[in-house]
């Protein structure tokens, strides 16, 4: 009996005293990558509330390019009155404190009109390529280095009521597939369009986002799939500043996000007078069947001015996304804003 | 017979300490794991607690075992590790034969206790990835205790019962809450938590052919163990001053309630046999079927009810209204058949002997591609063990038995398993897994004469 009672108290020791570790088996788990998103705010940057800002002008309309050296080139639109034309400031970060924008593209051509904007760049191996939006149509000017930018002499694409494209062209955005086809995105009309090339320069074919119906249909249109009787869907007034980017898995499926700004209808409770405005994500596995978000992966809650998101992969398994906004509460100064997803992590202020 | 008959009744009326089972993920002492499990027919020690409680049987004398394990994994999503949790404890148990009405007879106690958690439970939301048959699920407190009987020598049957708690709990708030002044709020809490018993039944025969040839079957049943939760909160939602009788107080009662299955071990029947081709070498081969397809959604299912006696006259403010219940994907895991090879060699070394031991195992996953919202991690495994043993036999008259140290190493090997997503925004995407699990331990054995 000895023998047991030993044995059953070697047992019942070995088993006291347990500290417990923290529960594991949730480090780098796999996310889309695709939000819902954080705004950051003034206690996570090094200057206000905005990445890049203009204090004698308005910035909006971002594009994030990623440098071969981890930086980011930022693009966007600078509007001084009715003047339009595309600035670019160099990031060391997502939250660094880039120094004053510098001028890439001015209005110089006739077709140019008052001005260029809403700028969207891809990098290649030869150069980089730059969409813009004009009031005659949709350019395209190529730079060797990112920084100096040479327009075409021609409009890239203009509109053409007989596709759906009922309103002037805008907001272009552009995007390289692993087949070496370019895929084109635009806003017309309040709904964002599709078109392909076999090379930047064109000519660009407009694809039709649901061959099911005889006319060409949008690839992202306005709807309302609220979800919550007696409140608006987020996109049930209109889609635009389309952000189109090319990614793939680990097992090699290529996906399309698409990033656009999104603006509910009317909402009744203040007599139909104010929309909500928010940020909107929409899916695609063969580039021409697009799949909306039912919900928005940034929400106007906190800056009802989010607008033209551009997206940017950190490599750690992060996604920010840099929109316009307002750098101040008062709305007095818009500029660059940055949100994160995952959502549920602050960071310290910047350097 | 005293001993084992004190030790069994006093394991019956213990509190309930014990809960549910890491060993089918990796083996029972050192001996049967480094034979890839595959002992259902062959089992003869402390481990049959486990695999065979028939097994207990077998044993002439007093026999104890006490051990080590530690389970390392390095499961990878997208080649990044998730840092799962590892386990690791102290394994044993003991055996005491004898005779009830003539027929050889023996109890055996099996045990393990994780040396970090005696266990775990974590609610997830349905789309969160998690490595479903890892981490939680291992994290476990076992104890079996069997009963086994020879009615003729060639026949062996065992039974026995492992024991698991299963948890309920709520806790009660009541107070007066300021809406405009939190800190101000005046609240009072009560926890109540109950733990309560869940049993389950495992049993086995073994049988002896001639040539050297045994046969074994096993049962183990299927337990789950759930854990509820009720929390009532009851109060006054006050604007103003929390003590200004002329504030606005809103009463209210929110009530919720949670459900969450912790832990779950399907139900098994393992088929086996082992082949002694001469007395120093034998082959053992196992066949069992796990009933995966019983599992049931972990994800907590929640019910929640708000209601609040907004007073009339007050334009504008209405009820919140509260969150549907999510509906829970159904899991549709599949059976498993899961086949187990092992081969030992003895070698006398005058009156001791050194045995040396290998064996495999595949254990095809029972989750099902994960193309929608959920995202149960798993891929099937190729397990790989090997492992020896010394036995020093009559080493005086203190010991005038055997004394055994046993070694194993297994290793898993997760296939490569690709997930793809039907939804082009879904929240988690695409990915791949992959990974591989290291167990090791030792077992030091004790046998009397």
């Amino acid at each position: 009996m000895s023998r047991i009672a030993c044995v059953v108290l070697a047992l019942g020791v070995a088993g006291c005293g347990t500290l417990a570790s923290g529960a594991g088996g949730d480090t780098d788990l796999p996310r889309g990558r695709s939000g819902p998103f954080r705004l950051l705010d003034n206690l996570e940057l090094p200057a206000g509330s905005c990445v890049l800002r203009d204090d004698t002008a308005t910035l909006g309309d971002p594009s994030a390019v990623a440098l071969p050296d981890g930086r980011i080139d930022l693009y966007a639109t600078r509007t001084d009155g009715t003047a339009r034309s595309i600035v670019r400031a160099r990031l060391d970060g997502s939250r660094s404190a880039p120094g004053a924008p510098a001028m890439a593209l001015v209005p110089t051509l006739p077709w140019h009109g008052g001005g260029v904007g809403a700028p969207d760049v891809v990098r290649t191996a030869d150069g980089a390529w730059m969409v813009f939006d004009t009031a005659a149509g949709i350019g395209l000017a190529r730079s060797v280095d990112g920084i100096a930018w040479t327009s075409l002499d021609a409009p890239l694409l203009v509109a053409d009521a007989t596709a759906g494209e009922l309103s002037a062209l805008r907001a272009p955005t552009l995007a390289v597939r692993a087949d070496g086809t370019w895929w084109l995105a635009y806003e017309s009309a309040g709904a964002i369009w599709g078109a392909r090339a076999t090379g930047p320069q064109g000519p660009f074919v407009r694809v039709d986002g649901d061959d099911r119906t005889a006319r060409r249909d949008p690839w992202v249109s306005p709807g309302d799939d609220a979800v919550d009787a007696g409140v608006v869907g987020y996109a049930s007034g209109s889609v635009g500043d389309p952000s189109l980017r090319v990614e793939a898995s680990v097992a090699g499926r290529e996906l399309l996000r698409l990033y656009f700004s999104a603006r509910s209808a009317p909402v009744a409770m203040d007599g139909g007078t104010t929309f909500l405005r928010s940020v909107g994500l929409a899916g695609s596995f063969d580039g021409v069947h697009f799949t909306r978000n039912a919900t928005a992966v940034l929400p106007g809650a906190l800056d009802p001015t989010v607008s033209s998101p551009t997206s940017w992969n950190d490599g750690a398994l992060r996604t920010w996304l840099f929109v316009g906004g307002r750098c101040d509460l008062s709305g007095r100064s818009s500029g660059v804003r940055v949100a994160v997803a995952p959502a549920n992590q602050r960071y310290d202020r910047a350097p | 017979m005293r001993a084992p008959l004190a030790l069994l009744a006093a394991l019956l009326v213990a509190p309930a300490a014990a809960r549910a089972n890491p060993l089918d993920m990796y083996g029972f002492l050192s001996r049967s794991t480094a034979m890839g499990g595959a002992v259902t027919a062959d089992v003869g020690d402390v481990s049959a607690g486990y695999y065979n409680p028939a097994g207990l049987a077998r044993m002439h004398a007093f026999r104890a075992e006490l051990g080590y394990f530690w389970g390392s994994p390095s499961l990878a999503t997208d080649g990044r590790d998730n840092g799962v949790d590892s386990s690791h404890g102290v394994v044993g148990g003991l055996a005491a034969p004898g005779r009830v009405f003539g027929l050889p007879f023996a109890f055996g106690l099996a045990i393990h206790v994780p040396d970090d958690r005696l266990s775990q439970v974590r609610a997830l939301t349905q789309p969160q990835p998690r490595w479903e048959l890892y981490s939680v699920r291992l994290q476990r407190l076992y104890i079996a205790a069997s009963l086994a009987i020879s009615p003729w020598r060639w026949l062996r049957l065992g039974a026995g019962l492992v024991f698991m708690a299963s948890t309920r709990g709520g806790f009660d708030i009541s107070g007066r809450i300021s809406a405009t002044q939190p800190s101000n709020s005046s609240l009072t809490h009560g926890v109540d938590a109950d733990l309560t018993a869940v049993r389950y039944l495992q049993a086995g025969a073994q049988a002896d052919l001639p040539h050297g040839v045994s046969l074994g079957l096993v049962f183990r049943d299927e337990f789950k163990l759930d854990t509820q939760l009720v929390a009532n909160l009851a109060g006054q939602i006050v604007v103003g001053g929390i003590n200004d009788p002329r504030a606005l107080a809103i009463p209210g009662l929110y009530a919720l309630q949670s459900h969450v299955l912790s832990a779950f071990q399907p139900r098994q029947v393992v088929a086996g046999a082992v082949w002694r081709i001469v007395p120093s070498v034998r082959v053992t081969a196992d066949l069992g079927w796990v009933q995966w397809s019983r599992y049931e959604n972990p994800t907590a299912a929640t019910d929640v009810s708000l209601q609040l006696t907004i007073p009339a006259g007050i334009p504008g403010l209405r009820q919140p209204t509260v969150p549907l219940p999510a509906t829970r994907e159904a899991m549709r895991f599949h059976d498993t058949f899961v086949p187990r090879f092992g081969v030992e060699w003895t070698i006398p070394a005058r009156r001791h002997s050194i045995a040396v031991r290998a064996g495999y195992a595949y254990d095809p996953t029972p989750v099902p591609d994960q193309a929608g919202l959920t995202n149960f991690i798993d891929s099937s495994r190729h397990v790989f063990s090997f492992g020896a043993g010394l036995t020093l036999r009559r080493l005086g008259a203190a010991l005038p038995g055997t004394l055994s140290f046993d070694v194993h190493a297994a290793m898993q090997v997760l296939e490569t398993r690709s997930v793809v997503k039907a939804d082009p925004n879904d929240a988690v995407g695409s990915y791949t897994a992959s990974g591989t699990v290291l167990n090791v331990g030792t077992t030091v054995a004790v046998g009397f004469e």
